[in-house]
């Protein structure tokens, strides 16, 4: 066997999958080679490294979901249609589905069915809006809004909480920071209330940030 | 290493290779029948597998996540068609592959892929904890054929033959690039490693 059929075959060695007459040639050849022995240690090393355990969680469940929901849709969408350069959604777009998704975001992260997780901070897409709603969606133009960031470790019911306590909608993120942006519907959004509501936030454990958005209107975190 | 020690590990393993491409078979009769439950299992047991194959090929977690559903639209319609001829995973594999280069064809043009030189980084330390980081960002600056034939031979223990089939290129293409690719990797290495002189 030639040293160059033999540096050839050494990834294929590495990862199992030469046949066992391939093997024994190349084998023979690495018993007189230490250059090829080297390689192979090297290839070794970068396979060992690429099959490391990523700091990515990938969880299926969750995606699969929207697969059935698309699955249960009828007419299909144009494949890869959903997909684009990076962008940041219209805010105002249906906030109603816009905080279900960021709220099934979140309890999938809690409940270790995050789509994508990175470093603890979801990256996800939101789900797909096939959610239906029967109650009206409230209007959040113009109203007070927070910004904030939760303990990594909350669960869902430990939000839920934290929500009813300033009674606080999801209507946007998390960012790759993590920060969601709070709104209050009309009802909820009295003069005077940012302070005890900021107040209230900030002394809460669960709660690691929380600032209020200049502006009230401009949720974009 | 001898082959006497090697060849039951690859006699397992051949024998364990054939018992899940058995398993995934079945699966994909059922799928074609239209059991949804075959198929969230098929999808399930693939879903980690794509995820990080399509993140090292976009870079995007959330177009990973796009590709992996166009992938399995595909595999829901068109499970009736296979007919056997690869392994089920190389099968998925390459509409996976397929799919994530329409996709990124979409997002950027494609750049001239076999000849760019990798950009060369400039990390100081050659820690064996920091292989893994550096590997990747190495990994990131090959040309997406020659990455993406290091990943499925090196994580996703297809051989040269699969591998040809799920990128569509002849057996010697793959091994072009798995030749081109560490020899790239290698430059890179030593640059990671700070010392011109190390062969790693």
């Amino acid at each position: 066997m030639t040293h160059e059929l033999a540096a050839q075959r050494i990834p294929w060695l590495v990862n199992g999958t030469l046949s066992a007459a391939e093997t024994l040639e190349l084998e023979e050849h690495l018993a007189d080679c230490a250059s090829c022995r080297a390689d192979l240690e090297e290839q070794r090393s970068v396979r060992e490294s690429m099959r490391a355990e990523s700091p990515v969680v990938f969880a299926g469940e969750a995606s699969f979901q929207k697969l059935a929901a698309r699955l249960d849709g009828g007419a299909p969408r144009r494949i890869g249609a959903r997909i684009s350069a990076p962008r940041r959604a219209p805010l105002r777009a249906n906030v109603a589905v816009r905080w279900l998704a960021a709220a099934a975001v979140l309890e999938a992260v809690v409940l270790g069915y995050g789509a994508f997780v990175w470093h603890g901070a979801a990256t996800t897409a939101l789900p797909a809006p096939y959610v239906t709603l029967s109650s009206p969606v409230p209007s959040y133009a113009g109203t007070q809004r927070i910004r904030v960031v939760f303990a990594p470790d909350l669960t869902l019911g430990q939000l839920q909480m934290v929500l009813r306590g300033v009674q606080a909608h999801i209507i946007d993120g998390p960012t790759e920071a993590n920060v969601y942006t709070l709104g209050f519907a009309p009802a909820a959004a009295k003069a005077g209330q940012l302070e005890a509501r900021l107040e209230a936030l900030r002394a809460d454990a669960r709660v690691r940030f929380a600032e209020p958005v200049a502006g009230g209107s401009d949720a974009s975190p | 290493m001898t082959p006497s020690d090697q060849t039951p590990e690859r006699t397992r393993s051949a024998a364990a290779g054939a018992a899940r491409n058995e398993h995934e078979r079945a699966l994909l009769d059922r799928v074609a029948r239209g059991d949804r439950a075959a198929f969230k299992e098929l999808y399930l047991a693939y879903h980690r597998r794509l995820a990080r194959f399509l993140t090292r090929l976009t870079a995007r977690y959330d177009v990973a996540e796009e590709i992996i559903n166009d992938t399995f639209w595909v595999v829901w319609r068109r499970a009736g068609d296979f007919r056997g001829a690869s392994q089920v995973s190389t099968w998925i594999m390459g509409i996976a592959y397929r799919r994530g280069l329409k996709t990124l064809q979409r997002l950027r043009p494609a750049p001239s892929l076999d000849d760019r030189e990798p950009e060369m980084l400039s990390y100081e330390p050659w820690h064996q904890a920091e292989l893994s980081e550096w590997l990747g960002a190495a990994l990131a600056r090959l040309p997406l054929e020659q990455r993406m034939v290091l990943e499925l031979a090196y994580h996703g223990g297809h051989s040269c033959e699969e591998i040809g089939l799920i990128m569509q290129c002849p057996v010697n293409t793959v091994k072009t690039r798995m030749f081109h690719a560490r020899r790239k990797l290698r430059r890179l290495l030593v640059v990671l490693g700070g010392s011109e002189e190390r062969s790693v």
